[in-house]
C-alpha cells in the first residue's frame, strides 16, 4: 500500500557514489517485508534452514548491508514503535489479506500451479518478533546502529534528516514525504533488477532521489497543505482516501480550496475521517528518545558463529563477502573532514 | 554584472577545468575583482581542489562585484578544449545572467553560449594541516612514478627521508618500490623536516596529475605521516592550484 504522491513530484536519479560518506535512515520494517515477499525460493516459500527456521530476512539484511558498506555508505535502521491506533485498522486490514494470500498460496501449491504459488506467497509476509530481534543482533554484529522510533519509523527517520544527523531518509514508501523527510531516496540497493509483479519481467532499478524542498516549491503548497493532498489520497491512516480523488485532482482541490475543510464537496465524506489527528500524526510526530548513533567495526568471527552455525548459511558465500567488505574498508581513503578545524 | 575574461593562454583554462572535472559534476566558480578562484569536494569528501587565478594573469580582466557562475564541468572543458594553443579564449557572462558566453579566436572566430546551471554554492573550509616533508617534482616524473606504482597496487606509500624519497606498492600480484634521492631526474627538491610516511589512493593522485601535467611548470608534494597530502601545481599564471587528498584508512 502507501501514498500515491509520485504523480505529482519530480524524482532525480541518484549514484550510489552521492551516497559515499554519508548517513541513511532506513526504515526497518519496510525493508525486512521487501526481503520477505522477494528473497523466496523456487515454489514462494520463505527460506529456511536445515532447523526450519525462516532466514530470509538475515539472508537480504546480510547481503544488502554488505553492499551498502562497501559502497561506504552509513547505514541506520529505523524500527516502528508502538503503532497509532489509526494505522490498526490499516494493519489489521494488510493482517486479513495475508490471511488470504495464505490460503490460496497452499492451493495453488496442493494443485501444482507453480506460478500463482510464487505470487500469492509474496503476499503472505508476516514479520514477527524473532525476525525484529535477530535483524536487530545482525546489525549491531556489522557494527550498523538502529533506533527505536516512538511511532511510525519512517517519522523517526525524517526527523533525522531534519536534525542533520542523516542525509537522506530511505524506504520505497512516499509517507516519508509527508513526514518531512529532507530527501527521500528509494531504491537503495546495490544491484539493481527488480521483478515486474505478475509478470515474468525483471527490470533495471536505479535509486532516486526525493527533494523534499523541491516538492513544496514544484506544487505551490506548504508544509500542511502538502499533509492535506495526502489525506485525500488516501495514507496508512486513511486508506484509500477519498471516493474519486486520484493525485491530481487532490492537489488540483487543495491549492484552489487552500485546506481540506474548505473543500465543499467532500463535507459528507470529511465528517467520517478524523484529518485533524492524521495531520497531527504527520506534522508533530515526537522525536526517538535515548537513541545512540555510533558506528561499530565489523564482528567478523561473530557472523561467522550466527549465520554459519547458527543459521546454517554457506560458510563460502558468507566469508566471502565478508573478505569483499574488508578489502574495500582497508582500500578506503578517511575524509579530509576530521581536518577541518 | 559585467564579468569578462580574456586570455591568450587557453591551455590554463583547460588544465583547471580538467582538474575539477576528476572532482565533480557541477562547479561554481567565483569571480571578483581580484580574479576566479574555485574550491570544491568530491561528494565522499576524500579530496579537494583549492584554485586561486588572479586578475593580472588576464590580458583584460573585468568584474564590477562577486559573480557566482555555476557550470557542467565536463561540458566546459568540452568547449574550452576547442581552443587551440594559439587561440585567444574570452569568457564573459551573457545580460541575461543566465549563459556564458566563450569566444575563441585567433583569426577564425567561434562563440558558444552554454547554460549555467544553479550553484548550489555551500562554502568549503580549507583543512588545518602543517606539512614535514616536501617533494618538487617535474609533473612528469610525478606522473612516471604513479603509473608506475598502479602498475600492481591502487594505492602509493610515500616514505620520505632527508635525502631519499620512497614510493611504494602493493597489490595481489606483487610489490613495487621507487627510490629517488637528491640529484635524480626530475627530482627538484627534497625537503624534510621530520621523517614522513603516509599512503593514498593512486586513483585520485593520478587523475589529477594527468589532467594538470599538460600545463606544465612543477609539481610539490607536501604531506607528514598519516596525515592529508597536498600538491601544489605551479603553473605560469595561475596563482595557486591546491589538491588536498585524505590518507587511507589502513596503512
Amino acid at each position: 500500500m502507501g501514498l500515491d504522491l509520485r504523480p505529482l513530484i519530480t524524482v532525480s536519479p541518484i549514484k550510489i557514489a552521492d551516497l559515499s560518506n554519508k548517513v541513511v535512515a532506513i526504515d526497518a520494517y519496510n525493508t525486512i517485508y521487501q526481503f520477505l515477499s522477494t528473497i523466496r525460493g523456487p515454489t514462494g516459500e520463505l527460506l529456511t534452514n536445515g532447523k526450519g527456521e525462516v532466514t530470509s530476512h538475515l539472508s537480504g539484511m546480510f547481503y544488502r548491508n554488505v553492499n551498502l558498506l562497501v559502497e561506504n555508505i552509513k547505514p541506520v535502521y529505523v524500527f516502528d514503535g508502538k503503532a497509532d491506533a489509526l494505522k490498526i485498522a490499516e494493519l489489521e486490514r494488510r493482517h486479513r489479506l495475508k490471511e488470504e494470500a495464505s490460503e490460496k498460496y497452499q492451493q495453488a501449491l496442493e494443485e501444482g500451479r507453480l506460478e500463482d504459488a510464487v505470487k500469492y506467497g509474496k503476499r503472505t509476509a508476516i514479520i514477527n518478533d524473532a525476525m525484529v530481534e535477530e535483524s536487530k543482533k545482525l546489525l549491531s554484529l556489522l557494527g550498523i546502529p538502529h533506533i527505536q522510533a516512538h511511532s511510525d519509523g519512517e517519522a523517526a527517520a525524517a526527523w533525522l534528516t531534519n536534525q542533520e544527523i542523516a542525509f537522506a531518509s530511505a524506504s520505497q514508501d512516499y509517507d516519508s514525504i509527508l513526514f518531512g523527510a529532507k530527501r527521500l531516496v528509494r531504491n537503495l540497493a546495490v544491484s539493481g533488477k527488480r521483478k515486474v509483479p505478475n509478470r515474468n519481467v525483471y527490470v533495471d532499478v536505479e535509486p532516486e532521489v526525493i527533494e523534499y524542498e523541491r516538492v513544496l516549491r514544484e506544487t505551490g503548497l506548504n508544509r500542511e497543505q502538502l499533509v492535506d493532498v495526502g489525506i485525500l489520497i488516501g495514507t496508512d491512516f486513511n486508506p484509500g482516501g477519498f471516493a474519486g480523488i486520484g493525485p491530481k485532482t487532490a492537489l488540483k482541490l487543495i491549492k484552489q480550496y487552500g485546506r481540506l475543510e474548505m473543500i465543499e464537496k467532500i463535507k459528507d465524506q470529511l465528517q467520517d475521517v478524523p484529518y485533524q489527528k492524521i495531520r497531527d500524526i504527520f506534522l508533530n510526530s515526537p522525536a526517538p528518545e535515548g537513541y545512540n548513533l555510533v558506528f561499530g567495526e565489523v564482528d567478523r568471527e561473530k557472523i561467522i558463529d550466527f549465520l554459519c552455525i547458527e543459521k546454517s548459511f554457506s560458510a563460502d558465500r558468507v566469508t566471502g563477502a565478508l573478505d569483499r567488505l574488508k578489502k574495500s574498508i582497508s582500500s578506503r581513503s578517511q575524509s579530509l573532514e576530521k581536518w577541518f578545524a | 554584472m559585467v564579468f569578462i575574461a580574456r586570455t591568450k593562454s587557453p591551455e590554463e583554462w583547460k588544465a583547471i577545468a580538467s582538474a575539477i572535472s576528476t572532482l565533480v559534476d557541477e562547479a561554481t566558480f567565483e569571480a571578483t575583482a581580484e580574479g576566479i578562484s574555485f574550491r570544491g569536494m568530491d561528494p565522499s569528501h576524500i579530496a579537494l581542489i583549492d584554485i586561486q587565478w588572479p586578475n593580472f594573469a588576464f590580458e583584460r580582466y573585468e568584474c564590477d562585484t562577486v559573480v557566482k557562475f555555476g557550470v557542467r564541468i565536463d561540458e566546459f572543458s568540452k568547449l574550452i578544449k576547442r581552443a587551440d594553443k594559439k587561440d585567444a579564449l574570452e569568457i564573459t557572462l551573457g545580460e541575461d545572467q543566465r549563459t556564458l558566453h566563450i569566444r575563441i579566436s585567433n583569426g577564425y572566430k567561434r562563440e558558444y553560449k552554454m547554460l549555467l546551471i544553479e550553484s548550489s554554492a555551500s562554502s568549503t573550509p580549507l583543512p588545518k594541516l602543517s606539512f614535514n616533508s616536501k617533494i618538487v617534482l617535474t609533473p612528469g616524473a610525478f606522473d612516471k612514478v604513479l603509473s608506475d606504482v598502479q602498475v600492481v597496487s591502487e594505492y602509493i606509500s610515500i616514505d620520505a627521508k632527508s635525502s631519499r624519497v620512497e614510493f611504494s606498492g602493493r597489490g595481489d600480484s606483487g610489490d613495487a618500490s621507487i627510490a629517488l634521492e637528491s640529484g635524480s631526474e626530475g627530482l627538484e627538491e627534497l625537503a624534510v623536516q621530520e621523517e614522513s610516511k603516509a599512503t593514498y589512493s593512486l586513483d585520485y593522485l593520478s587523475k589529477i596529475t594527468k589532467a594538470i601535467s599538460t600545463a606544465g611548470g612543477s609539481v610539490a608534494v607536501e604531506f607528514s605521516s598519516k596525515m592529508p597530502l597536498r600538491l601544489e601545481f605551479r603553473i605560469a599564471n595561475v596563482n595557486r592550484i591546491h589538491f588536498y587528498l585524505a590518507p587511507r584508512v589502513q596503512d
